[in-house]
């Protein structure tokens, strides 16, 4: 609960006629210089919390709090944990990844505050209320807010149980004059000074379409918002900060790559020879080091069914390939702060901001989107359906992986159209989607992973970093794996029948059919 | 969420001593800990000044242990709060004999309490009473106080023969020796005997001292007014290898 001050409310008055309900026991005045963090896509904002690095004089905290009334969810002595795995003791770090999960905690803003406090007592000297006076001035994230001076506050913090003694404290600081009640917390006050906007970041696509738009501008507003995820995540990516800007910026790339071939009918040729090769290459240099790290985030996960003794003699299996990840981490950060990065971003937007156009025959650029999306989804459809009713027992891994390509293709033209869309069909449908794709998705990761394990093994042989215990152990995994991809392969087909479901087809049939006659070869969906 | 009891059939042992320091301990390490008072008597809600009358009363707070919540209060630290004693002794002692399952009754009051809290701490009367066949069944460890003395074995066999007769297998027992007095040396001998029998015996022991007994005097835990004597240091030794045990 805060309240601003103003005029004439000062220290002695507030406490003064806190006293005529309480012992008002006041500390010693601290000031703390704080900064705030969350990660780059506001997971903690998100949930309404916070968190906070305190330091004073000598001692330095950690606070992981909920937004709004600063109630501590968590504390430890010592710097900022920036990974949930930095946090002690373990419950603590548990609790915080399951809002955080494998993100960072980047530093938001700064300020340095000084707090007066004092505790409210009972008649039986029991703190029922945390009352404080603060006055805080804005440090130097960014130079331009730093120094400017936060209105003076009186903050009042409920003890658990004595909700009825923090109204009491409320209706005594409300009663006063000079003194206003607010919602907005600190972290807030200090954005809206510093320029920044909470949650202006999302990996989603997130734009809004016009219906009948001409398909190329519709395109381009799509690869435009793709193009401003990648620039948004360059710098993380980089430096490595965490493994999801690399994952967000990865899948920018896929993405539009993706687009460029799905959409090829209403982009200029001379555009998709210039710039495909181009996001073939980015997406090249970023897969080796995307790779390494699902590895590294699964690897709890893939070795959770082994004993302890073979868990153990995985470690430098472990180590192996968290180094082997900072080799291919080096290259990508080279890669992608080299001059072709740079001149393939400032080209593509310029491309992106003028209408295109084209002589071509075949060009559909001027057509309505809803005609050429509609088709398209159907055809990818189409294909879908026929590779996944030709999978059987024994289809090798190849056509499994093309399935799930295709479903891929399917899902993310969904994603880049949901806008001209109704929005309850269209996340119903890619529901459907995404249980097949889950499915499919954690097959061709065993079986990379699993493939991966031989490569791993033999590296590590030639390096002599593996004992044969070691080689043993990950002869265990790559066992377990496999078990796990038989069992995720045993799943395909019931999964891909749900998906494959009449209803499901006939609703994909319905949303996307395109007034526009499809050419029978094409638009039979063999339903 | 991991549970301890504080548990001996005899009173005056330091049961509620460990519960109070230990949870202030685990508190300041940064684990959002829960002290609930079992004991009617109430003296860990006196150490913690909180009133031990709850509001509402009578069978009224049976119904729904969602409203638990309501029940709890914040302590003077942060990450510590503490379930009255009232709410025990009008939950637990009046209707465990009315219930079906009585023995299932407090674990099932804490489930709710699971997103809330890391550790609860229960502090638990004297005497085998239904109370204690409840805890059992609720903890994870119980946390013996033992006074060294030749009737020690006699408590710890009752202990044990209870813990096989009750199948409470997974149920440790972490016991630790209290109210010791260094200068006797019976007390050296027969700790050391103890010990040689019972792996299950904690290396720290809690000495007896004026300073523990001066909680009473501060109504706060020993740590927070003298942090640095050799009975607060005990405290913390013995939270040390509790905390291990429990994670483990
Ligand atoms: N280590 C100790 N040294 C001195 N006095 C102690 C010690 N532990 C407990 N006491 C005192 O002994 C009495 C009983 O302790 P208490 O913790 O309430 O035991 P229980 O909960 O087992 O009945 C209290 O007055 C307490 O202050
Ligand atoms: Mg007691």
């Amino acid at each position: 609960m805060k309240f601003l001050l103003e005029g004439q409310a000062d220290r002695t008055t507030i406490f003064a006629e806190l006293a005529q309900r309480f012992t008002v026991r006041p500390g010693k005045p601290r000031t703390i210089e704080r900064t705030f963090f969350d990660t780059f896509d506001w997971r903690l904002y998100s949930a309404g919390q916070r968190a906070e690095e305190a330091r004073e004089a000598e001692s330095v905290q950690a606070e992981w709090m909920e937004n709004a009334t600063g109630s501590v969810l968590g504390r430890m002595n010592g710097p900022m944990g920036r990974m949930a795995r930095d946090w002690h003791p373990a419950p603590l770090a548990e609790a915080l990844a399951r809002i955080i999960k494998m993100r960072a905690l980047l530093p938001l803003a700064k300020i340095t505050t000084t707090r007066w406090p004092a505790d409210l007592l009972d008649e039986r000297e029991k703190t029922v209320v945390r009352a404080s006076i603060e006055i805080s001035t804005t440090g130097s994230i960014s130079p331009e807010a730093a120094g400017r001076a936060l209105p003076p506050a009186v903050v009042l913090s409920a003890v658990r149980g004595y909700h009825t003694e923090l109204e009491k404290a409320i209706a005594v600081l409300a009663g006063m004059s000079g003194l206003t009640r607010v919602q907005h917390s600190t972290l807030d006050q200090v954005l809206a000074i510093d320029g920044r906007t909470p949650l202006d970041y999302s990996s989603k696509i997130n734009v809004r379409l016009p219906h009948g738009a001409p398909c190329e501008e519709a395109v381009r507003t799509v690869l435009a918002r793709l193009v401003e995820i990648m620039a948004a995540n360059h710098k993380g990516t980089v430096a490595d900060v965490d493994t999801e800007f690399l994952h967000d910026f990865r899948v920018a790339v896929r993405r539009t790559r993706s687009m460029l071939g799905q959409m090829k009918a209403a982009i200029p040729a001379s555009i998709l020879k210039q710039f495909r090769p181009e996001f073939d290459w980015l997406g090249a240099v970023t897969g080796p080091t995307r790779d390494l790290d699902v590895y590294v985030l699964k690897f709890d996960d893939y070795s959770a069914p082994l004993n302890e003794a073979v868990r153990r003699d995985l470690a430098p299996l472990r180590k192996h390939i968290l180094r082997r990840q900072h080799q291919e981490q080096l290259t990508l950060s080279r890669a992608i702060s080299a001059q072709r990065y740079q001149a393939l971003i400032v080209d593509w937007e310029k491309v992106l901001r003028s209408t295109w156009k084209s002589g071509a025959q075949s060009f559909r650029g001027d057509d309505p989107v809803e005609a050429v999306v509609g088709q398209r989804i159907l055809k990818i459809l189409k294909r879908a359906l026929r590779q996944g009713r030709a999978l059987t027992d024994d289809s090798p891994a190849s056509a499994v992986h093309e399935l799930r390509i295709t479903c891929k293709k399917l899902r993310y033209m969904m994603e880049f159209f949901k806008s001209l869309y109704p929005a309850a069909e269209i996340d119903e449908l890619t529901g459907a989607l995404k249980e097949l794709q889950d499915n499919l998705g954690d097959f061709q990761d065993y079986e990379v992973h699993r493939t991966e394990l031989y490569r791993f093994a033999e590296e590590m042989a030639a390096h002599k970093t593996a004992r044969p215990r070691t080689l043993l152990a990950i002869g265990q995994l790559a066992e377990s794996l496999a078990v796990r991809q038989r069992l995720a392969r045993a799943d395909i087909g019931r999964r891909f029948a749900g998906f494959a479901a009449k209803n499901n087809i006939e609703r994909f049939r319905t949303l996307f059919k395109t007034a526009e006659r499809i050419a029978p070869d094409e638009g039979d969906c063999n339903l | 969420m991991k549970v301890i009891a504080t548990y001996n059939i005899k009173g005056g042992v330091g049961k509620t001593a460990a519960a109070v320091n230990l949870a202030w301990l685990a508190g300041r390490s940064g684990l959002r800990t829960l002290v609930w008072d079992l004991d009617p008597q109430g003296a860990a809600t006196f150490y913690f000044r909180v009133q031990p009358k709850v509001r509402g009363g009578g069978s009224k707070l049976m119904k729904g242990s969602s409203r638990i919540r309501d029940f709890i209060k914040g302590t003077d630290y942060e990450n510590l709060d503490l379930m009255p004693a009232d709410f025990s002794y009008r939950n637990l002692d009046i209707h465990l004999d009315q219930k079906k399952n009585p023995t299932k009754r407090l674990k099932k009051l804490l489930a709710p309490l699971k997103a809330d809290y890391d550790l609860v701490v229960l502090d638990c009367p004297p005497s085998i009473s239904l109370v204690s066949e409840s805890v059992f069944f609720a903890a994870d460890a119980l946390a013996v106080p033992v006074i060294p003395t030749t009737l020690s074995q006699r408590t710890l066999e009752q202990l044990f023969g209870f813990r096989s007769e009750r199948k409470l297998t997974g149920l440790k027992l972490l016991i630790f020796f209290s109210l010791v007095d260094r200068r006797k040396k019976l007390h050296h001998e027969l700790m050391d005997e103890i010990a040689g029998r019972y792996p299950e015996v904690m290396k720290t022991y809690i000495p007896n001292a004026s300073q523990v007994e001066r909680m009473g005097v501060f109504k706060k835990p020993i740590g927070d007014f003298a942090g640095s004597c050799d009975a607060a240091q005990a405290y913390e030794e013995l939270w040390a290898e509790v905390k291990t045990a429990l994670w483990r």
